[in-house]
């Protein structure tokens, strides 16, 4: 993967903060032979094409998605109200068609909208009620899909098989953590829900029963030893409409302590790709170099066997996070030593955070952000050549 | 500060003072200073100690040792029981102050987390259990005639750590939660009883029905105990939280100590890998302070004791950011642990040696006159006594 000599700045704000682990996160997405890229920036949500650019006012949170005439759809909120913009294909214009009352906002989970034959969908938390809720804002509907889970969702539909596919995972208050990654699939676009192969769940899902309970990817204190703090960054569909995502974890006592167990010194985060291959779930950690903090990133996995993976990574005894990818030649199997494509994280004092990529037409496109002791943070877009 | 460290065992299992909240490893009736540890061959001995030579038990079939004296000096004692997969039998002298006088000990409790306490108004001995095989957090009691009473359930759910003190009659309890997925500890919690344990109250009295139910993704069920880790609600970031002490001063104020592994996400802050949080119970709240809160200093496990002047004395395992292995620290707080004095080094070979110290644990009264205290050392073999001397006023 061979990147431009320099990344375009779309635009440049204040802020000066943590990245806690997805607010002002930007996002790209293609539409036919096309880019668009989401961000927020000073109190306004920008809709960027190629050409042209679109404020939207303020959406807290906002994620987008397409239908199959180049229609946007945006979902976000603000205060207590979530709602759905639809732009119109050429970016003039925009309007709100759906808003539904919430009674709180919580900042460590989003939401998600993708689009399906049978409509728009947003997946969104009820927050005091600690559910996650499906949304069909053309119909003026609205699902329970599990309860007792404070979930951050990630949704993705594959139009040729039909299939919408959820991920999510809880969050703790107590702890200040993320706990659990599940997954789930429909094939009627949302009505019911299925593991990946195939045994049918009840709805709202059962979390903590085993056997009802959707599919669990996340390395469990049973089997691979715990994580803790799992996040999904990124859910993925490959060119059969088989689920990938890249979730990062940690394992607090060994980040505390290292080597007095005398094992090696554990990183803050960790990063792990896992996949349904169609008969199980394969998983694979994006490095094996445990010296080195990999703190997510975002995956391409439409040209198959071969998958690339942008991460936030940063080397020993350094304290900020760069920007670099990795690559598999076996379908995520195994993955090269990650390569940076920022050099200048510690000098600049800064962290590079929130990658979000897509391949169109044989070339990567990428959107970052930054988080430093300088106030400021800039939205960057970038491209392979 | 001049603490003096003495090794005064060659054969403690790396588990051997396990942590105990409630301590239970090294305690005083005034005339004695007794050790318990557990050994390498996976059983527990008892040590005495007069000031001047040391006596041992014979060892017992138990590890993890928990140790208890009454006041007419008996000694009592209990563990897991390495050959009934960890069963909780109990152990106790027939003469008081006799090590050499254990009895053969009888079971009284399935595998658990362990802490004992002698109240010692009555000579009641209490055991608190919490772990996945009793299904919560309970106690047993045993009047000084003998007899135990049935158990008594106090809370079901995911919950270890019991760490139990008793000062002037009140009974003061702490326990953390534990998240099992994630192979983390959520939340500690505070418990009293003014009447042996009949009823409990949070710290302000406010009463708390028992048994509860425990359930970490059920904010209700947490907010109906008196939780004194702080959270992301409050704006902290206090994951991991295990709980470490509970320590009452002479007025009767609980003081707790946890540590905690911080959430990491970007931040434009550095950070330490793990802290710890001393907590205090004041008349109008819990009150909080950081034993350290230098960003290169990596605190893994601290103990507290009060001199008879009010100073708290701090005992620590610690790591800066130029060494790999923890050594052991002293520091002190003149204002009853609203800021604690910068970590003075007592040993300095950890790195050299690649062995961390471990599991540091005052000894809660002074020994003539004298403070004590013991840790071992990563992989097990060594035990070490340290000692604060008072009476020379040397302490700082």
């Amino acid at each position: 993967m061979r990147t431009t000599e320099s990344p375009s700045i779309l635009v440049e704000q204040e802020y000066r903060g943590g990245y806690f682990p997805h607010i002002s996160a930007p996002q790209i997405i293609t539409r036919d032979n096309d880019i668009l890229i989401l961000f927020n920036s000073d109190g306004n949500t920008i809709l960027y094409s190629s050409d042209k650019q679109l404020k939207l006012g303020l959406v807290e949170g906002a994620r987008l998605a397409v239908d199959s005439d180049g229609n946007i759809y945006i979902a976000g909120g603000k205060k207590d109200e979530l709602y759905c913009l639809r732009v119109d294909s050429n970016l003039a214009s925009y309007s709100a068609i759906w808003a539904a009352k919430l009674t709180k906002r919580h900042p460590a989970v989003g939401l998600d909208i993708e689009w399906t034959e049978e409509g728009v969908v947003i997946a969104a938390p009820e927050v005091e009620r600690r559910a996650l809720v499906l949304y069909y804002p053309e119909k003026n509907h609205k699902r329970l899909i599990v309860e007792r889970v404070l979930a951050h969702p990630l949704l993705s539909y594959d139009r040729s098989t039909k299939r919408l596919h959820l991920v999510f995972c809880d969050w703790n208050d107590y702890s200040a953590f993320y706990d659990v990654i599940y997954y789930t699939q429909s094939n009627d676009y949302g009505a019911t829900w299925t593991k990946a192969a195939g045994a049918s769940l009840p709805l709202p899902f059962e979390c903590g029963k085993d056997g009802v309970a959707p599919d669990i990817l996340s390395g469990r204190w049973q089997n691979v030893g715990a994580e803790a703090n799992t996040f999904p960054h990124c859910l993925t569909l490959d060119s059969r409409g088989n689920p990938h995502i890249l979730y990062s974890f940690c394992r607090p006592y060994f980040i505390a302590v290292g080597p007095a167990t005398a094992g090696v010194i554990e990183p803050f985060m960790r990063t792990k790709h896992v996949c349904w291959n169609g008969d199980e779930w394969i998983m694979s950690e994006l490095s094996a170099d445990f010296s080195r903090d990999v703190a997510g990133g975002s995956l391409i996995v439409d040209d198959s066997p071969k998958f690339y993976a942008l991460v936030m990574f940063k080397n020993p005894n350094a304290q900020w996070l760069d920007l670099g990818y990795t690559s598999s030649q076996d379908n995520g199997k195994t993955w090269k030593p990650i390569t940076a494509i920022t050099p200048d994280a510690n000098s600049r004092e800064t962290h590079y955070v929130a990658p979000s990529a897509v391949s169109l037409n044989s070339l990567v496109h990428y959107v970052y952000t930054d988080i430093g002791k300088s106030p400021g943070a800039r939205i960057y877009y970038h491209r392979t050549k | 500060m001049n603490i003096e460290m003495k090794e005064i065992a060659t054969d403690c299992h790396h588990s051997g003072i396990f942590p105990a909240p409630g301590g239970g490893k090294i305690i005083t009736d005034g005339r004695f200073l007794y050790v318990t540890y557990g050994t390498l061959d996976n059983h527990s001995v008892v040590l005495k100690y007069d000031g001047k030579k040391w006596i041992s038990s014979r060892k017992l079939p138990i590890i993890p040792p928990y140790i208890a004296v009454d006041t007419k000096g008996y000694i009592h004692l209990a563990g897991l029981k390495q050959k009934e997969r960890g069963n909780v039998w109990y152990y106790r002298s027939s003469e008081p102050y006799d090590v050499a006088s254990v009895d053969d000990g009888r079971y009284i409790h399935p595998r658990n987390y362990s802490s004992m306490v002698v109240d010692n108004n009555d000579d009641a001995l209490y055991y608190f259990g919490a772990g996945m095989h009793s299904g919560g957090l309970g106690f047993m009691k045993r009047t000084f005639d003998g007899v135990w009473s049935d158990g008594t359930l106090l809370g079901k759910g995911q919950i270890i750590y019991p760490g139990v003190a008793i000062r002037d009659g009140v009974m003061h309890l702490i326990f953390t939660g534990w998240n099992p997925a994630g192979a983390v500890y959520e939340n500690v919690f505070y418990l009293r009883s003014s009447d042996s344990g009949h009823s409990w109250t949070r710290r302000d009295g406010t009463p708390v029905p028992i048994p509860f139910n425990y359930d970490s993704h059920n904010p209700k069920s947490v907010e109906a105990l008196d939780r004194v880790s702080r959270s992301f609600l409050e704006g902290h970031f206090d994951s991991d939280t295990h709980n470490l002490q509970i320590f009452i001063d002479t007025p009767g104020r609980p003081h707790i100590l946890y540590y905690y592994v911080p959430t990491y996400f970007p931040r434009t802050e550095r950070l330490a890998r793990i802290y710890n949080r001393h907590v205090r119970g004041d008349s109008d709240g819990w009150k909080y302070s950081l034993i350290s809160d230098n960003p290169k200093v990596d605190l893994n496990m601290s103990s507290i004791v009060a001199d008879n002047s009010g100073c708290f004395h701090c005992v620590c395992v610690y790591r800066t950011k130029d060494r790999k292995y923890f050594n052991l620290g002293y520091c002190y707080s003149d204002d009853a642990g609203d800021s604690w004095s910068a970590i003075e080094r007592i040993t300095d070979d950890a790195d050299a040696t690649q062995r961390s110290y471990m599991y540091p644990q005052w000894c809660i009264n002074s020994f003539q006159d004298d403070l004590y205290f013991i840790c071992n050392l990563y992989g097990g073999g060594t035990l070490m006594l340290g000692h604060l001397p008072l009476s020379k006023g040397e302490h700082s």
